[in-house]
């Protein structure tokens, strides 16, 4: 009788033996494919930021020479260094951006509640109307956009061909009921920290809505104007228009630069240091650097990710082996019966590797949808505790400092928020492989005093 | 003819290698006979049957098959395809049925041995647990009979039945001597079943003495 037909008769006449292992093999093969999924989706998820992230770099204040200009600081990034840098062969896109700041007219700004600290209402009193708008060139290629922080919900981004039009959030827009290609009017405001141009314009600014954008802050806000619903992303010639800017004199407040080839970044850097700019007061800094919290967490979960796998199959293996040792041993007598006809050692071991592997194909086969189920649920929680890590490295990298609760700080303490975990015929692969590995270790180790032992031997401890 | 023989045979177990329970032992077994060895408890009758049996092999001495010791073709060689075991428990399969179980030793193995043993169409497909001792130990005995071996080897086969069911299968095994030819080796405590061996051997004092 071949060992097939001993291992398919043992397999399905034992049936409580078989469901036990049936069920041990599953949980190893759920637990394994979860895993690997998982792993995969981290990867996943980190080549498609580097995709990003890697290729490109920023041009900004060196603020260890240069604080910026006005009260608050502003970047002074010359319009002449970001012309000369954007015509580097290499560099495919950029986005320079400009802040203005102007009141609102006949505007509500969306509510905060619960601020982090709570202020004497009457210092804010005048402050009412007053925002932030974000001036840039391509706001497709902001950071805000790119990490995740907002998303655009409707119409499109702004670009460089654009005047006087503005992207606003979806809440903003419903307080204010506002639709696309409405109206919101701005103008210069008192309270500015950049006294205005003679140039600048005294009336009131069309501005129109040509995209709403989606999206919260990542942590409690300060101020109301840090509320990702009360941002707003408009034109360069808006920004132009409010402060009386003209072309030669525009000061950026950063202007970030995307090459065609990541492995051409280093080739296109030098050649941007190579430039008639003064890099005493402006610095150049690589994107990869711009989400630290983000790469550390996807840092958190890879660590996260590879102890439960090694865990997974250190624990099956010892279940396994423990549980085997149980079985073989509980097989004594069919053991010693089975040599006595002349039945070889591997033979009988060639059956028991059998069995688990008829049982391994109905378990591994299942763990195709339990892992789907509950891969997705588990990545969920370990992203979760990843991002919580990777933030509170990050913060304490930092002295423990409180990073603000706006768009563009959200862009720096923003973490990795979810990944798309499923399962394909390359993680079942891995399934099969790392399962029969462990059964064939668990077997043999499970096996050792058979192949220790005479034929008498097992015959005596039989009866 | 002489089929299996030991030859200046020793023992000794493994955790006691000064105390021999089997010294220098030479007996010649032959076809077409049916030998009973008889013997204390202890007396060493089941190690004597496991070297013949090739499950152990002799301190001192040799055990040959057809002039062969058999660690010229090897234990298991002898075990598979010179003996049949048949054992006091039976020691059948127990997730097999009585045709599994020939089928074992002899894909060939016809359900009609079965049927002369006194089993019924339907027992032959049930497990072996399901049936009875008697009926479990006529199993185990039609397994080495289909074997297609040359001998067989028994301990205490009549152990656990009933005197009617005994005589059945001691008749079996005699016939297995007397009419197929086959070498039959029984080791046991009864007298009854002794004195319907053509030999009888009694294993006293660590020697094999003929009565």
């Amino acid at each position: 009788m071949s060992v097939i037909t001993r291992a398919w008769y043992y397999v399905t006449r034992k049936k409580s033996k078989s469901l036990l292992m049936f069920l041990i093999l599953f949980g190893i093969a759920t637990a394994t494919i979860s895993g690997m999924a998982i792993k995969k989706a981290t990867v996943d998820a980190r080549e498609q930021i580097n995709q990003s992230i890697n290729a490109s770099f920023q041009v900004e204040n060196n603020l260890q020479n240069n604080m910026g200009i006005g009260n608050r600081g502003f970047g002074n990034v010359p319009a002449s260094a970001v012309d000369q840098i954007k015509n580097i062969d290499g560099i495919t896109e950029y986005n320079a951006r400009i802040t203005g700041e102007a009141d609102l007219v006949d505007l509500k700004k969306v509510k905060l509640i619960n601020p982090r600290i709570q202020h004497n209402d009457s210092l804010m009193k005048g402050y009412e109307n007053f925002t932030d708008l974000s001036g840039m060139t391509d706001s497709s290629l902001d950071n805000k956009f790119i990490s995740g922080v907002i998303e655009l919900a409707k119409g499109r981004h702004i670009n460089k061909e654009d005047t006087q039009k503005v992207l606003v959030h979806e809440e903003f827009a419903k307080l204010n009921h506002l639709k696309l290609n409405d109206k919101i009017y701005v103008q210069a405001s008192p309270f500015a920290s950049m006294p205005a141009s003679e140039n600048a314009s005294k009336d009131e600014i069309g501005l129109e809505i040509v995209g709403m954008f989606s999206g919260s802050n990542m942590d409690r806000a300060t101020m109301e104007s840090e509320l990702v619903e009360n941002a707003f992303i408009t034109d360069i010639e808006t920004i132009k228009m409010l402060n009386g800017y003209e072309d030669e004199e525009l000061l950026y407040q950063d202007a970030k630069f995307y090459v065609n080839d990541p492995k051409e970044l280093w080739r296109i850097l030098e050649k941007v240091n190579e430039l008639p700019i003064d890099w005493t007061n402006y610095q150049v800094v690589e994107s990869a650097s711009d989400y630290p919290a983000l790469t550390g967490s996807l840092d958190s979960m890879d660590g996260l990710i590879n102890k439960m796998l090694i865990g997974i199959v250190v624990i099956s293996a010892i279940i396994l082996s423990l549980v085997l040792a149980f079985w073989i041993n509980g097989r004594i007598h069919e053991t010693g019966v089975l040599l006595s006809l002349g039945v070889s050692k591997i033979n009988i071991i060639a059956q028991y590797v059998a069995e688990l592997l008829a049982i391994a194909v109905v378990s591994f086969g299942l763990s195709y949808f339990s892992g789907q189920a509950i891969a997705q649920n588990i990545g969920d929680s370990m992203v979760q505790q990843a991002g919580e890590v990777g933030t509170a490295n990050f913060q304490q990298g930092h002295g423990g400092m409180q990073f603000g609760a706006d768009a563009d700080s959200s862009t720096v303490t923003k973490t990795l928020d979810s990944i798309d975990v499923s399962i394909t015929l390359a993680e079942m692969g891995y399934v099969w492989l790392i399962g029969g590995l462990i059964i064939l270790l668990s077997v043999s180790i499970s096996s050792i005093f058979i192949i220790r032992l005479k034929p008498k031997e097992i015959l005596s401890k039989m009866s | 003819m002489t089929i299996l023989e030991l030859k200046e045979v020793s023992y000794a177990y493994k955790n006691n290698k000064d105390k021999k329970v089997l010294n220098n032992i030479s007996t010649a077994f032959e076809e077409g006979v049916f030998y009973a060895i008889l013997g204390t408890s202890g007396s060493g009758k089941t190690t004597l049957l496991s070297l013949l049996a090739g499950l152990d092999e002799p301190q001192a001495g040799e055990v040959r098959f057809a002039g062969e010791d058999l660690k010229v073709k090897g234990y298991r060689n002898h075990r598979k395809n010179q003996i049949s075991l048949v054992f006091q428990n039976y020691n059948l399969i127990d997730y097999m049925t009585p045709m599994e179980n020939l089928k074992l030793v002899n894909k060939q193995a016809d359900k009609q041995i079965l049927l002369d043993f006194g089993l019924e169409e339907q027992d032959l497909h049930r497990n072996v647990l399901q049936l009875s001792g008697g009926q479990q130990q006529r199993v185990a005995i039609a397994r080495a009979l289909v074997a297609d071996v040359p001998i067989i080897l028994a301990d205490e086969p009549t152990g656990n039945l009933d005197e009617e069911t005994a005589d059945g299968i001691i008749e079996v095994l005699q016939n297995s001597a007397h009419k197929e030819g086959k070498c039959v080796i029984v080791v046991t405590h009864s007298k009854h079943l002794a004195a319907q061996a053509d030999v009888v051997f009694e294993l006293k004092k660590r020697k094999l003495l003929k009565k």
